[in-house]
């Protein structure tokens, strides 16, 4: 048992003493990993830059309510010029100078009243799919945004005008007051006319508002501003009826001839229908016109315990990615350069056994992995400010069998290589693979199955959704992770013992 | 061994080679690049399955080697294998510790093997540092740090000057004195001699076994005197001939008259008086010792007679 001991701790000595001796290397591969780290999280940032835009407005543009402003186009747009010249501008999107052509609709409200869309049209030359999509995604939402703007500039315009029926309404409240001392009939008749005068006014007021609303673009916003519609026509209509009642009063006073016709109930009355429409009016213009053009605000809210940056996000990730490609390397490397030394031969003829060669080489490579994983971790948490909101102990377990899962595959892949140029040909595979498809690079669920195999056959898809998890959620989601990760080490080193056993077999 | 055959692909590297090597000897495995010694080696030490045939060592067949036999044999690869990235010392650290060494055994015959191998001021130099002959005595140490009964050491001269190889066979014949038996392989046909039994192998088959005079004798076919002489007269050779002593009479290349005869000590005065009663004027007559390059010649076949 002791000899056991001895020999299977002669690979941990003998790495121990090439490590030791180059403190460099160690250097470089502890820090190496974590310098890329930080360049990556300094120079990344979340999403696409805005697109840069050219945009193309028609030569004499009419000032319209539906005029697009090029300033409301910079919440997503990078305009870098604003032409009439769109040849021009298709040439500079083909030499690369712009990103997307945005081309301004001549008389959109023209095209709005025959009943059709006004055409904002966007050429891209863009072959970048991610990109793309990115930018498909900020002219969608340009274009909501003009909708919106252009449905708020109709109902400023429609409130504006409402603002008036408030001194008409007044005036008509001032010869109510009048009537109600009027000395003679000829005085009622007259203070009558003045009221139904300031009357026609304001139903002039609201009928010119709900033309402008129904005969432009805001028939946009028939779900949404509907509701100012019909308020505007009932209000209107409340006018009429007044309007009506007036009428019939003057007629009773022309035909009657007594000024006691108009009792003081039919003053109240008329007073009271006048607040009523002033109410109705000053309710019409409460609402603001973003809210008449957006009722639906969106009220996005992050529970997550913590908002990384690209860095805090991406750190979990990487350090996962780096602890698997160093101990794959590292595990690639080991068998080919005992094989390039010729040191086979050695432990064959050894007492040595093949558990004891691959249980020693798992302690050798993964000290050294778990010296990697561990100054990486200090480092992300105390320098870049990464924090662990969950267990610390899942984190430690979840990277102690990465390292064990990923040092046997190098030893495996160091066992079935022919040389050293195709132990590390295969460990470049298996990171490439890694940064594609074990969402470090993109999300799982956006990788189509039976392609999404693959994700699974690699261990740092289940330790970057672990370290996610763990450090940046504070939940432990999956669990089972674990056990798939101890799998993978257990096969992996039952496979290099087999493998160490065919390697020393007589030929 | 017994009638091992040994083939890769087509080509037999071992072709029915059968010897037995007994304790405390050094034993020889001799003959030109690519005739099968390291081959054999690897059979011997279980690194090779045989195709046909039996190998035995230390009553185990070599394939079915444990741990005890293991310990018992060191090994000496004809490559250098160490790392070269280690001292001396640690790559004696890391050889003793494959054969489960613990550290006060292992600390105290580091220190032997690295002052019987004049390594001890070396003990921390670099590996890759260090001279051929070194790097010789360095594998040879790991391979004696164990404390083997049998050591295999394959070509352990091969690239070295004549002043080295020397020093490493005063070496193996001091372990061969300390009752190590030391089985070794050499392409230098005249280090024959230095062994106390030799194999010759030519493409993969055995074509001499025993002790180097013996082969010599046998190559030769007896014991060789030579005469000096301008001119010997065909009266003359063939009365040499006639005498009983005698087994043949042949000329060799650079011209003087060899007779091979069963004891060269005994026929020389018979010799040299045959001679002078015929009057030939004859210069000195005397035993000689046949070259070993001669030896292996004659034993592999390149080499015909010519008899005069």
């Amino acid at each position: 048992m002791g000899r056991s001991i001895i020999r299977t701790l002669s690979f941990f000595s003998q790495w121990a003493s090439e490590v030791l001796r180059q403190p460099w290397l160690m250097i470089v591969l502890v820090l190496g990993p974590f310098v890329v780290l930080f360049l990556f999280g300094a120079g990344e940032s979340v999403g696409a830059p805005k697109p840069r835009a050219i945009i193309v407005v028609p030569a004499g543009q009419q000032q319209s309510p539906l005029a697009v402003s090029t300033d409301n186009l910079t919440q997503y747009l990078q305009v870098v010029a604003t032409t009439t010249d769109l040849q021009g501008a298709r040439e500079q999107l083909a030499n690369n100078k712009a990103d997307l052509v945005v081309v301004i609709p001549p008389d959109p409200l023209q095209a709005i009243q025959n009943g059709q869309h006004a055409n904002i049209q966007v050429l891209t030359d863009e072959i970048d799919p991610v990109r793309l999509s990115y930018a498909q995604a900020y002219i969608r939402q340009q274009g909501d945004a003009l909708n919106r703007q252009t449905v708020e500039k109709a109902v400023a315009t429609a409130q504006g005008q409402i603002g008036d029926v408030h001194s008409f309404l007044a005036e008509a409240q001032n010869y109510v007051k009048a009537l109600q001392s009027s000395p003679d009939l000829a005085s009622s008749q007259a203070d009558l006319g003045q009221i139904k005068s300031e009357l026609d006014q304001v139903s002039n007021v609201l009928h010119t508002a709900i033309d402008l609303v129904q005969n432009s673009p805001l028939i946009l916003f028939n779900g949404v501003g509907g509701t100012s519609v019909s308020q505007l026509q009932q209000t209107a209509k409340s006018v009429d009826d007044l309007r009506s009642q007036i009428s019939g009063l003057q007629s009773q006073l022309s035909s009657a001839g007594l000024p006691s016709s108009l009792t003081p109930q039919d003053l109240q009355q008329l007073q009271t229908s006048l607040n009523q429409i002033d109410q109705q009016a000053t309710q019409l213009r409460t609402i603001p016109p973003d809210v008449v053009a957006s009722p639906f605000n969106i009220d996005i809210q992050n529970i997550a315990p913590w908002k990384p940056n690209g860095t805090g996000f991406y750190a979990p990730a990487l350090l996962a990615l780096i602890v698997q490609h160093v101990g794959i390397t590292l595990g690639a490397l080991s068998m080919s350069r005992v094989r390039l030394l010729g040191l086979m031969e050695i432990l064959q003829t050894s007492p040595v056994k093949a558990t004891e060669i691959s249980v020693g080489n798992f302690l050798a490579y993964g000290t050294l992995c778990v010296l990697v994983a561990g100054t990486l971790m200090g480092l992300i948490m105390g320098v870049l400010g990464v924090p662990v909101f969950g267990p610390p102990w899942a984190v430690v377990a979840v990277l102690l069998l990465l390292i064990a899962a990923s040092v046997g595959i190098g030893l495996v892949v160091s066992l079935v290589s022919a040389s050293e140029q195709q132990a590390v040909q295969v460990a470049m595979l298996v990171l490439i693979a890694s940064v594609f498809f074990s969402g470090f690079l993109v999300s799982l669920d956006t990788i189509d199955w039976p392609i999404r195999i693959i994700s699974f056959l690699l261990p740092v898809t289940y330790a970057i959704r672990t370290l996610d998890d763990v450090m940046l959620r504070g939940r432990l989601l999956t669990p089972e992770d674990f056990g798939i990760l101890a799998a993978f080490a257990v096969v992996f080193f039952l496979a290099t013992i087999f493998l160490f056993r065919r390697e020393m077999r007589a030929r | 061994m017994n009638n091992v055959i040994k083939a890769f692909g087509e080509t037999p590297a071992v072709d029915g080679l059968s010897l037995a090597v007994g304790p405390g000897q050094i034993f020889g495995l001799i003959g030109p690049s690519g005739c099968g010694k390291t081959t054999t080696i690897r059979l011997l030490l279980g690194i090779l399955k045989p195709d046909s045939g039996t190998a035995t060592v230390m009553g185990r067949q070599p394939t079915h080697f444990g741990t005890k036999e293991r310990e018992r044999i060191g090994y000496t690869p004809q490559e250098f294998v160490l790392y070269p990235t280690l001292t001396v010392q640690e790559n004696l650290r890391f050889a003793g510790s494959l054969f489960g060494m613990g550290w006060r055994r292992r600390h105290r015959r580091i220190r032997e093997v690295l002052e019987f191998l004049d390594l001890w001021d070396a003990r921390k130099r670099m590996t890759r540092d260090l001279s051929g002959g070194m790097k010789r005595r360095l594998e040879l140490a790991c391979a004696l740090l164990h404390e083997p009964e049998l050591l295999f050491v394959d070509e352990p001269t091969a690239g070295l000057d004549p002043v080295l190889r020397v020093r490493i066979w005063d070496l193996l014949r001091e372990l061969r004195d300390r009752n190590i038996t030391v089985f070794v392989t050499t392409q230098h046909i005249d280090e024959i001699v230095r062994c106390d039994n030799v194999a010759i192998l030519d493409h993969g088959r055995l074509v001499g076994l025993g002790t180097p005079e013996s082969l010599r004798r046998s190559a030769m076919g007896g014991e060789m005197v030579e005469v000096e002489a301008d001119h010997v007269s065909k009266d003359a050779v063939a009365a040499l001939r006639q005498l009983p002593e005698v087994k043949s009479v042949r000329w060799t290349n650079n011209g003087a008259l060899q007779v091979v005869v069963e004891d060269a000590a005994a026929a020389t005065p018979t010799i040299t008086e045959t001679l002078q009663e015929r009057g030939e004027a004859v210069e000195a007559v005397r035993p000689v010792v046949a070259d070993f390059d001669d030896v292996f010649r004659r034993l592999v076949g390149d080499e015909a007679p010519h008899n005069g």
